[in-house]
């Protein structure tokens, strides 16, 4: 890559270690430093690494949902079939005694692979991941605000991801209700067992009340970081994008998710103490006749809090996304990021936004109409934000000279596919429309765009873009070429024909693919087969990636500069891998975050921690408003 | 680099770090405390039963909401003897504090105590009857059926466990006529094949591990037969779909090969499968009681008696009684009644109050209730003017005229006995009961977000002396180092505190008055 | 920090110094006004306005007013700065939006007028 390229600075990566007398004295034993470390570093990684197995795990789960789909009622291939031995003879005894998909393992997995992938998966990495190492390097800061808290968050998240995994292995098997966790299908669907606790379904709210804290912490800490542990001259609007990206994500974390606490608690108090939160009158099941509870709450109210936060949470998927991808462009098109400040305003507005307009997914509750005209327009009105933001980031590109290392070509492939994800979300904001979409597979294809090879290729880009600053090495070029292509041919492949079958109303929880409604449907059969190619392409495709990213974290080419980029933002300044405490001295911001190919400068970029030059001094005095005012 | 602003203030944003984080961790409660209270108003307004209104005893709560603001009083002035560098009176102040945390709890706990040994039956018809349940024996009250007379026990082996037998007692006399029966004292079987067992954990584990196993064999064996019959499965899909409602042409040349693969797989497993079977009938042979799922055993000796709760098992009918685990007792229904100590009427949701179920077990009530009604009515139309043609559709006079506690309708000693004298309990029939519960979360959708948000809120307090007792208890060393930090830690914990009383405040008028 | 070891200096250069006995008067002032209204609200509850609804919305608004006297001597946001108030103002406003929209989708003005 352009880790060659001149740099204009002082070299830290051979001196690391002397920098800082204070931490460097005493030695840090081997539990404190890798396992319960309060460096946000190495919790950034902790969080990176358990993300990424949580995706993979995420997307062995949907492996053997598509060979379910594509070929109903076949045994699963020994290429597949490992994946629910995994789970060990008493799951397969189970729940695939035959080898065959059943309708309860689809579900289960179905349930499992939105929750993890969300939960889990994404918001770990792109989220608690990247702001954690990124975060405190781009504000100059030595740690986060409280690291002690910080080590706590990850922990919490830790707990739930076991209490998540191990529900597979309970006697019910894990939740089967849908990654939404609806009531009263999710208060009923393993009532009939033995031990109200032990079921997946209550375990599923007991991991998700952990996974709830664990945010709240981080949260609270990347927002106190922000607010009070700014580097000198760093004002708010000379923050790159990416730290006010995540600042916003924290801010809806913080305020989004205590509803789901919320509903949380009421379906657990549902399971574990009879009462009645979101059960009706008269609930009657087949298998248990009238059930013995006394009925008179509401599942419309478990809808409500569940979407007040998880619409929100869509933003926190795709935020760190962006924020990445806006980091990228102007790094690697030499220019500054186009319509920074508007780009700030439009994040903000999203957020706002975002808080009044979950309702749209509850369309088919049956809601008053006036109610759903006003959620009818507020979504409406979330587009124009999100429009900005991927406009800008076009425009970025535009009379830019443009190199392409791996994270730029995930940073550019993501514009088109975030593009066509969030576009094809604008019919379904209208209730005629989502009356009949709602449920089908267009809708999976909508939301799918946006969170895979929208969202995972920005988080890519990302893991590409700063790998050189955690490791100190850099990732392989040529494997990276080989994981980009062949995944954005099979993303292609796996999602787009979803548009077609949503349209001929193919329902998202088809365990058999639509057989059953072969009469109507069978036109659109072979897509299910072609997807599914797609879905075992995806798989191949991240093989050289996972080699990649052992190989090059132990053997990869050492960088020779702390900034191999050629970036601007403070991340860069300090030694390479950075120490315990980051900086070698206190930073001091003099600059914009994206001052590339700035006249008369002598490099093509300008880092914050440069001071101004004389000339560009001369400059600011004469123009007063141009911002530049040193505080 | 250290980390800035841990005791002093940013110049910029007035604060140190631990302050932004509380006040955004307290934006986050109003959050979550929020979403309670509108769960709240949804519930109440979207309520199909009559939303209870001064249900609970007001003045606990108002002693409650007391003892939370001297504690807040107390709580900001160890704040400010800190600031003021006065050790003494901020220790002080703190145990104040922490003695209003421990008295709070302690209330609440009585709160909670009565609550639960208070039980309500609902009735078929609507007719909620508050009161105990009458105590006429100890190990058979309540809600609980006494099923005897078990003489066969039937297992299935892929699900069961021997849980059942702890619901297990013996008669022991007319007064107490069920006893707990020891654990170790195990129910000897007479199995299918071969001789007596004591039925125990163990040896119910070990039939099921071998069950399992031969399962698991029987399952390979069927999982190769479907992938060697798959093709074959193959060609009759395509001959069907010949002649079906959208034909496909039949494909003789793929038939062909789907077929030659199909013979090839049979001829390349054929001994696998042999093997396999032969595996199958070794293991069957060593363990016979475990070829079927289903294992019905003999009980030797004296039959059985089982009491159990009725959450405890699937169903029952006069002669089986099912667990959920499809363990199948048979025997005989030895008595389901319900015996209880009636202390309060309410027939709001009854559609005719003259034929409700509750005067056939207490006729003797009926006349005082009608005439109780009677008065409520007058008092109520005197009253509201406005509300003489449509009175009965009002929540209040429903409230007052159609709720009515025993001892209003029977005053003195023979309405007092009827509440909680065991001997004048009424045996309901469980036919005529529709839902049986204390008064815990599962009540109605009010007492569960009673519990909820008062459990949480607890909660909240427990939390907040916990981390208040600890600045208490260890807080002179950090006192003598730098003052102000453990000032500035008591402002955090003392926001928190004021908080935790702030949602009281709202939680008291909405619950106890409202 | 260098205090003294056993008698850290009231004029500490972080903390302002404070009337501590003031102070406490005030406190003490606040909280005896917070128990009478807790009173003013039993009382208040046993009255009947005609209509419930005005019941609920007076001793809403007592306590209101309770939560407000607390939030602003107790916890000193009569002396904060701007900070804590955006973040409370946005914390409210979602709040808000939650409870009434909540209740909104329940009712159907629309389906009320036509069907009755």
């Amino acid at each position: 890559m352009d880790a060659t390229l001149p740099t204009k600075h002082d070299d830290h990566s051979q001196d690391h270690g002397h920098h800082d007398a204070h931490h460097g004295e005493h030695k840090i034993s081997f539990l404190h430093k890798y396992v319960f470390s309060t460096d946000h570093k190495m919790i950034g990684v902790q969080y990176g690494f358990s993300g990424l197995l949580f995706l993979a795990l995420g997307f062995l789960l949907m492996l053997v949902m598509r060979w379910s789909i594509a070929h109903p009622g076949v045994p699963l291939p020994a290429s597949l079939a490992w994946i629910v031995n995994l789970f060990g003879d008493d799951f397969v005894s189970r729940w695939a005694p035959d080898g065959k998909v059943s309708g309860s393992l689809y579900n289960m997995f179905g349930a499992m692979h939105g929750t993890i992938m969300v939960f889990f998966g994404v918001v770990p990495l792109g989220f608690a991941a990247f702001v954690n190492f990124v975060t405190p390097l781009q504000v100059g800061a030595p740690d986060m605000a409280f690291p002690k808290l910080n080590m706590w968050s990850f922990w919490l998240f830790f707990v739930s991801g076991v209490f998540m995994v191990a529900s597979f292995f309970l006697p019910t098997g894990a939740a089967q209700a849908g990654w939404t966790n609806y009531s009263p299908l999710a208060a009923t669907i393993q009532a009939n067992s033995d031990s109200h606790f032990w079921t997946g379904q209550t375990q599923w709210l007991f991991a998700m009340v952990f996974n709830i804290s664990a945010s709240l912490l981080g949260a609270v800490n990347v927002l106190t970081t922000v607010i009070n542990l700014r580097a000198k001259g760093l004002t708010w609007m000379r923050l790159p994008f990416f730290t006010w990206a995540m600042f916003v994500i924290a801010f809806l974390l913080l305020l989004a998710f205590p509803p789901l606490e919320v509903a949380a608690l009421m379906q657990l108090s549902d399971q574990m103490f009879g009462s009645s939160f979101f059960l009706p009158t008269g609930l009657y099941t087949k298998e248990a006749g009238l059930l013995n509870v006394s009925g008179g709450g509401h599942p419309v109210l478990f809808q409500h809090l569940f979407w007040f936060l998880a619409h929100p949470e869509v933003y926190v998927l795709l935020l760190p996304a962006i924020a990445i991808v806006a980091e990228v462009i102007p790094c690697n098109t030499r220019k500054p990021l186009w319509g920074y400040k508007s780009m700030v305003y439009g994040v903000l507005t999203l957020a706002f936004l975002s808080f009044i307009v979950w309702a749209h997914h509850m369309y088919l509750t049956g809601m008053g109409s006036v109610v759903a005209t006003f959620f009818q327009f507020t979504t409406v009105l979330i587009s124009v934000p999100s429009v900005i933001l991927l406009t800008c980031l076009m425009i970025s590109l535009w009379g830019g000279s443009i190199r392409f290392p791996v994270p730029m070509l995930f940073a550019t492939a993501f514009l088109p596919m975030f593009g066509i994800g969030g576009l094809t979300g604008l019919p379904l904001a209208f209730t005629f429309i989502d009356l009949y979409l709602h449920d089908t597979y267009y809708v999976i294809a909508h939301f799918h765009y946006i969170v895979a090879p929208g969202v995972i290729f920005g988080l890519f880009a990302g893991i590409y873009h700063w790998f050189p600053k955690v490791t100190g090495r850099m990732m392989g070029t040529r494997l990276g070429h080989l994981h980009f292509w062949p995944s954005l041919i099979a993303m292609n492949v796996l999602f787009a024909p979803m548009f077609v079958q949503g349209m001929a109303g193919f329902h998202r929880r088809w365990f058999d693919g639509g057989k059953v409604f072969e009469m109507t449907s069978h036109k659109y059969f072979y897509l299910n087969e072609i997807i599914s190619w797609g879905a075992w392409g995806l798989g191949i495709a991240q093989l050289p990636f996972i080699f990649n990213f052992f190989y090059s974290a132990f053997a990869g080419k050492k960088v020779t500069s702390d900034n191999p980029w050629n970036a601007t933002t403070l991340e860069w300044n300090t030694p390479t891998p950075p120490p315990h405490g980051n900086f070698l001295t206190e930073q001091v911001v003099y600059r914009g975050p994206y001052e590339y190919s700035v006249p008369g400068a002598d490099a093509d970029f300008s880092p914050q921690w440069e001071p101004l030059t004389d000339k560009e001094k001369a400059a600011s005095l004469a123009d007063s408003k141009s911002g530049l005012t040193i505080h | 680099m250290e980390i800035p602003y841990t005791v002093t203030a940013r110049p910029d944003t007035g604060l140190y770090n631990a302050k932004v984080g509380i006040w955004l961790f307290l934006a986050s409660e109003v959050m979550l405390f929020g979403g309670l209270f509108s769960s709240y108003v949804f519930l109440r307004i979207g309520a199909d039963f009559p939303w209870p209104r001064h249900e609970l005893h007001v003045l606990p709560g108002f002693i409650n909401t007391m003892v939370l603001i001297v504690s807040s009083v107390s709580v900001v002035a160890a704040w400010a003897a800190l600031k003021a560098r006065r050790y003494g009176w901020y220790q002080v102040n703190m145990a104040v504090t922490l003695l209003c945390a421990l008295g709070f709890m302690c209330i609440k706990g009585t709160e909670y105590w009565g609550k639960f040994h208070h039980y309500s039956v609902i009735l078929q018809d609507g007719t909620v009857i508050d009161g105990h349940p009458g105590h006429a024996n100890e190990s058979h009250h309540g809600d609980a059926i006494a099923f005897g007379e078990v003489k066969e026990i039937s297992v299935n082996l892929a699900k069961s466990t021997a849980g059942f037998l702890k619901h297990r007692r013996v008669s022991t006399g007319p007064d107490k006529p069920f006893a707990g029966v020891p654990a170790d004292q195990a129910v000897t079987v007479h199995p299918p094949s071969g001789a007596d067992v004591m039925l125990t954990q163990d040896w119910l584990k070990g039939l099921k591990r071998a069950y399992r196993d031969i399962e698991n064999l029987r399952a390979e064996a069927s999982t190769m037969q479907a992938r060697i019959d798959a093709p074959k499965a193959k060609v009759d899909d395509m001959k069907r779909a010949e002649t079906g409602n959208y034909p496909v042409p039949y494909d003789a040349i793929k038939a062909a090969a789907l077929l030659a693969e199909h013979e090839s797989m049979k001829a390349s497993s054929a001994g696998k499968l042999a093997q396999l079977g032969e595996e199958i009938k070794k293991l069957e042979a060593a363990n016979p009681n475990a070829v079927a799922a289903t294992l019905k055993l003999q009980v030797v000796g004296q039959p059985l008696t089982f009491v159990l709760d009725e959450r405890a098992f699937a169903k029952y009918n006069a002669g089986e009684l099912i667990f959920r685990d499809d363990v199948v007792l048979t025997g005989k229904v030895m008595g389901d009644a319900i015996p209880f100590n009636a202390d309060l009427i309410d027939l709001r949701q009854v559609k005719d109050p003259e034929k409700s179920l509750v005067w056939k077990y207490y006729p003797q009530l009926k006349e005082p209730f009608f005439e109780h009604k009677k008065e409520q009515t007058k008092h109520f139309v005197d009253k509201h003017p406005g509300h003489k043609a449509d009175f009965e559709a009002s929540p209040d006079w429903q409230h007052e005229a159609l709720r009515v506690e025993v001892v209003e309708l029977l005053p003195g000693e023979a309405g007092k006995a009827l509440a909680e004298d065991p001997a004048k309990a009424v045996e309901i029939e469980r036919s005529d009961k529709r839902f049986y519960t204390n008064f815990s979360p599962s009540r109605s959708p009010y007492y569960a977000i009673y519990f909820l948000m008062t459990g949480l809120h607890g909660l909240h307090v427990v939390g907040g002396a916990l981390v208040l007792g600890y600045f208490l208890f260890t807080g002179r060393k950090m006192y003598l180092r730098n003052p102000e930090h453990l000032a500035n830690r008591v402002e955090v914990g003392g926001l928190f505190w004021h908080f935790v009383d702030l949602v009281w405040i709202f939680l008291f008028p909405v619950f106890y008055l409202l | 920090m260098d205090h003294s070891p056993e008698t850290p200096s009231a004029d500490d250069s972080h903390g302002a110094p404070i009337d501590f006995a003031k102070a406490i008067r005030s406190y003490i002032r606040i909280g005896l006004v917070l128990i009478a209204f807790t009173g003013i609200t039993w009382g208040v509850a046993l009255i009947d306005f005609g209509s419930h609804a005005l019941n609920i919305g007076i001793g809403l608004a007592i306590a209101t007013f309770k939560v407000s006297l607390v939030s602003l001597i107790f916890m000193h946001l009569n002396h904060e700065r701007g900070l804590v108030y955006k973040v409370l103002l946005f914390t409210v406003i979602f709040g808000a939006a939650m409870m009434f929209l909540f209740v909104l989708a329940f009712m159907d003005p629309i389906k009320a007028a036509v069907v009755g």
